[in-house]
């Protein structure tokens, strides 16, 4: 049993938690809801030895516990795995769970041997041998829990654990997750996703803006009344209509030519296929899906439309231009734009103030700049009316945007993007990690942008999120990109190209 | 982000100074934590650091003509310095400055002796320009050695940093040899119309102190305020972000090796036009690597870089007023330490400089 009475956590003026209190029996899964920046992370952290509360106390099995790292925290036998992991790709599977251990002799097979029985007994197995670097999403999550495990852990921390698996992978963790509790592990789950925490955790709590609002058994309640309180009720009220409605009243103007034109398109790397003869066409005003399970090519498709790796073969046409050979800069001027997966390694420059992050695209032209010199007051005045426009939320204009929340930082990178009135928009898991209410507010730009005749290309795993966008849904398997035949609702069709099967 | 847009100016000159007040007590930490190391080692070694401090002062700043050395020593110092510093903004490890420094005096000190005739700033000018190219070219090679073969820029410039060497040595006893020198180990004087003129005749100061002035003020504003800073800072902060804002990083990098190497060039065209007028096969003296410690000091700023190497030139200049103590037991006083000293510096600065890491920030 992990006690917390009365937590508090301020940085500066900051009020990050306040006066937090809790339990989690052995052998139940509390489910942690809250927007971005209402203070789940702090509380993790401060749960894990990675800050030290402002004030209060908090008790394993009525003993005082009082972590001054990740180390103390793990001896208590309080575990994490964060959203993004923390392993070497080089190393095997064992290398990784036996890395940073104590007292481990370096027999790494006698080693191995027993973290693969391990791992079976506690129904995680895992191929020990393999190397971390060539395992999928849901295999390296795996690896990191069993890390965690293999420390005699008793107290699990899952920060987002399912934000980036698929369906199957999602379902494998719950189960997972299942026989944990049932061997009399806490486990604390934080999530975005209301349904996934009311189906598969014993109680609720959620946070909102550093005070619980709402604590009580995941059973009573429903994802409907979770949500109003994480976000408060008056957000509910700006919430945009639902996307099919929208989608089946607009024919796709397919009299003009597409705006996106790509023939034959592949791409190789060390010799194999990336991209295998795609052939898409996106036109104005419709927003195509692409469905798939991550790493079947998507990144590489978006690459190639960018520009920033060449293709093998083939062709990428835009408004009947061929840009196939056209630099980077040349495709953003003509006017592509791009929300990418990876927000903090591709959107946004995190040294960056959230002025100069605002005009990363725009401070070539004027009136950012003029005959090479930078306009400083134009450049803020874009900056606060962006942020002010897309309801970004941070420190400072002037400030790093890496002291920007997850999704504060994916509104801002998504209001620089839409704010240029791209004519094709690129759009990767546009609300991967981001909370209800800018969730919302994401879509919402995304289908008013395409209303005002942009052609929008939407990559994403999140198979809800296709089916309420897409006009059209694409499916990409192995470098390969195939049409969805049924109706953008088909979730079984679309299931099973991403399977791989035939229709 | 709840501030009004009226006052967006004082807000800016706001996180300026406070950005200019964190680098500054920075600097000076390093600086004082170094000086107390240093008084601890020579008390160590049995000298007294209460007299040698004022020798040191003495010997840095202690009338016209000492005050004169180390503002000429800073001159150098200062121009490869900002090199080093405007590379390693922009993510460029150019760590060659002193091979570009070497072949930016070669080419000036070749240029150099048939330049008579011309006017003055003609001459000067056409010296000055030949050591930019040099350097620029010698960068180059490295930058082409990246692109082509990606090949690390760390080891090809530091490696061409021996090429020059012996090169500059090859071509200093052969084919620019002046037949009238008694060692062979030197070129032909230049022109005069080649002579930077002198700024303060009391001190020996020539005008190459202007021109590394100029040049860190003219390349503070370039990085701060131009759209080729916001490239170079984009490229050093984040070059995934960059390509995927359209920068094109190949001919950025490019660009900024050939810049850094220019302004290396510059020095050493400054030191042959200002101080030396030929070159000689003693000419390295390893302020390509001094000016890495220099831009570190000033923590990438070009601004910083001015009071960065106007320390790292007293170093210099004061360890050896140290040595002119009349006492016998001081005049043993060993030249090595100030390679001590500025390894101190270096170390505190390493020592200060955090490594970042986004633990500790509110909430994702």
């Amino acid at each position: 049993m992990i006690e917390l009475r009365g937590i508090s956590r301020t940085f500066g003026t900051l009020t990050a938690l306040s006066d937090v209190s809790l339990q989690i029996p052995r052998g139940a899964i509390l489910g942690l809801l809250g927007e971005n920046g209402a203070g789940k992370s702090t509380l993790m952290n401060i749960l894990y030895g990675l800050l030290r509360p402002s004030a209060g106390s908090m008790f394993i099995d009525a003993r005082p516990y009082n972590p001054r790292s990740p180390r103390d925290a793990l001896q208590r036998g309080v575990g994490m795995v964060h959203q993004h992991f923390m392993l070497v790709p080089t190393l095997t599977v064992a290398e990784n769970i036996l890395l940073g251990m104590r007292g481990v002799r370096l027999r790494l097979n006698r080693a191995s041997r027993e973290i693969a029985a391990f791992a079976d007994d506690v129904g995680l197995p895992v191929q020990v041998d393999a190397r971390v670097g060539d395992l999928s999403v849901g295999r390296q999550q795996r690896v990191e829990i069993l890390k965690a495990l293999f420390r005699r852990v008793n107290v699990l921390i899952l920060d987002e654990p399912t934000a980036s698996l698929t369906p199957a992978e999602t379902e494998q963790l719950f189960a997972s997750m299942r026989r944990l509790r049932a061997r009399g592990v806490a486990i604390v789950f934080i999530s975005h996703k209301l349904k996934e925490v009311v189906g598969n955790c014993d109680a609720v709590i959620v946070l909102r803006r550093g005070h619980i609002i709402h604590a009580g058994d995941a059973s009573g309640t429903t994802p409907e009344v979770l949500a109003a309180q994480m976000v408060g009720a008056p957000a509910f009220a700006t919430l945009p209509a639902p996307g099919p409605a929208a989608s089946t009243a607009r024919p796709p103007a397919t009299a003009s030519p597409p705006m996106l034109e790509v023939r034959r398109l592949s791409a190789h790397s060390r010799g194999i296929a990336d991209l295998l003869d795609i052939e898409l066409h996106v036109h104005r005003g419709e927003i195509v899906g692409v469905a798939g399970v991550d790493g079947n090519g998507q990144d590489a498709l978006i690459d190639a439309l960018l520009g920033i790796r060449s293709p093998t073969r083939g062709q990428v046409l835009m408004d009947g231009v061929d840009l196939t050979r056209a630099a980077p800069r040349e495709r953003l001027r003509r006017g592509i734009g791009h929300v990418p997966g990876d927000r903090r390694r591709q959107g946004l420059i995190l040294d960056f103030s959230v002025v100069e992050n605002t005009c990363l695209k725009t401070f070539v032209r004027r009136p950012m700049s003029h005959l090479g010199w930078l306009s400083r007051r134009t450049m803020r005045r874009h900056a606060a009316q962006l942020v002010a426009e897309a309801d970004v939320r941070g420190p400072a204009l002037d400030g790093p945007a890496a002291l920007l929340s997850g999704g504060n930082q994916q509104k801002l990178v998504v209001a620089r993007e839409l704010h240029a009135h791209p004519r094709l928009l690129l759009v990767c898991n546009p609300t991967r990690g981001v909370d209800v209410a800018a969730t919302a507010a994401i879509r919402a730009r995304l289908r008013a942008a395409r209303d005002a005749g942009a052609a929008v290309l939407l990559v994403s795993s999140d198979l809800d999120e296709i089916v309420e966008l897409a006009d059209r849904v694409m499916v990409m398997y192995r470098g390969t990109l195939r049409p969805s035949t049924g109706s953008a609702g088909d979730v079984a069709a679309i299931g099973r190209l991403m399977a791989g099967l035939d229709l | 982000m709840s501030e009004s847009r009226g006052d967006t100016r004082t807000v800016m000159i706001d996180t300026l100074a406070r950005r200019a007040a964190r680098d500054l007590l920075f600097a000076a930490t390093a600086v004082g934590v170094a000086a107390v190391a240093m008084a601890f080692t020579v008390a160590v070694l049995g000298f007294d650091p209460l007299r040698l401090g004022p020798a040191f002062l003495d010997g840095a700043l202690g009338n016209a003509y000492r005050l004169g050395s180390t503002l000429a020593l800073a001159c150098p110092l200062c121009l490869l310095g900002v090199a080093c510093a405007l590379a390693f903004r922009g993510g460029v490890l150019n760590i060659g400055a002193e091979g570009q420094y070497l072949i930016g005096a070669l080419t000036a000190a070749a240029v150099g002796p048939r330049l008579a005739g011309l006017e003055p700033w003609v001459g000067v000018a056409v010296l000055l320009a030949a050591g930019v190219l040099g350097g620029a070219a010698w960068a180059l090679l490295a930058a082409l050695l990246k692109l082509g073969r990606g090949v690390p820029e760390v080891l090809s410039t530091i490696l061409l940093n021996f090429v020059a060497l012996r090169l500059l040595e090859f071509i200093v006893r052969g084919p620019l040899v002046d037949e009238q020198s008694i060692d062979r180990e030197s070129t032909a004087a230049i022109a005069s119309a080649a002579i930077l003129p002198q700024v303060w005749t009391a001190g020996g100061l020539h005008a190459g102190v202007l021109i590394a002035l100029g040049a860190a003020v003219l390349l503070q504003f370039v990085v701060s305020r131009s759209t080729f800073g916001f490239r170079l800072r984009a490229l050093g902060a984040n070059p995934i972000a960059s390509r995927y804002a359209g920068i094109s990083t190949a001919s950025l990098t490019a660009m900024l090796m050939g810049l850094s190497g220019g302004l290396a060039g510059l020095a050493g065209a400054v030191e042959i036009s200002g101080t030396h007028h030929y070159l000689t096969t003693s000419f390295a003296a390893g302020y390509g690597y001094t000016a890495i410690a220099v831009a570190l000091l000033a923590r990438l700023a070009p601004f910083g870089v001015v009071p960065a190497a106007l320390f790292f030139a007293a170093i210099e200049t004061g360890t050896r007023g140290m040595q002119k103590l009349p006492e016998q037991a001081m005049q043993s006083f060993p030249t090595v330490m100030k390679f001590v000293a500025q390894g101190v510096v270096v170390l505190v600065i390493v020592l200060l400089t955090r490594p970042r890491t986004p633990l500790g920030t509110p909430d994702d």
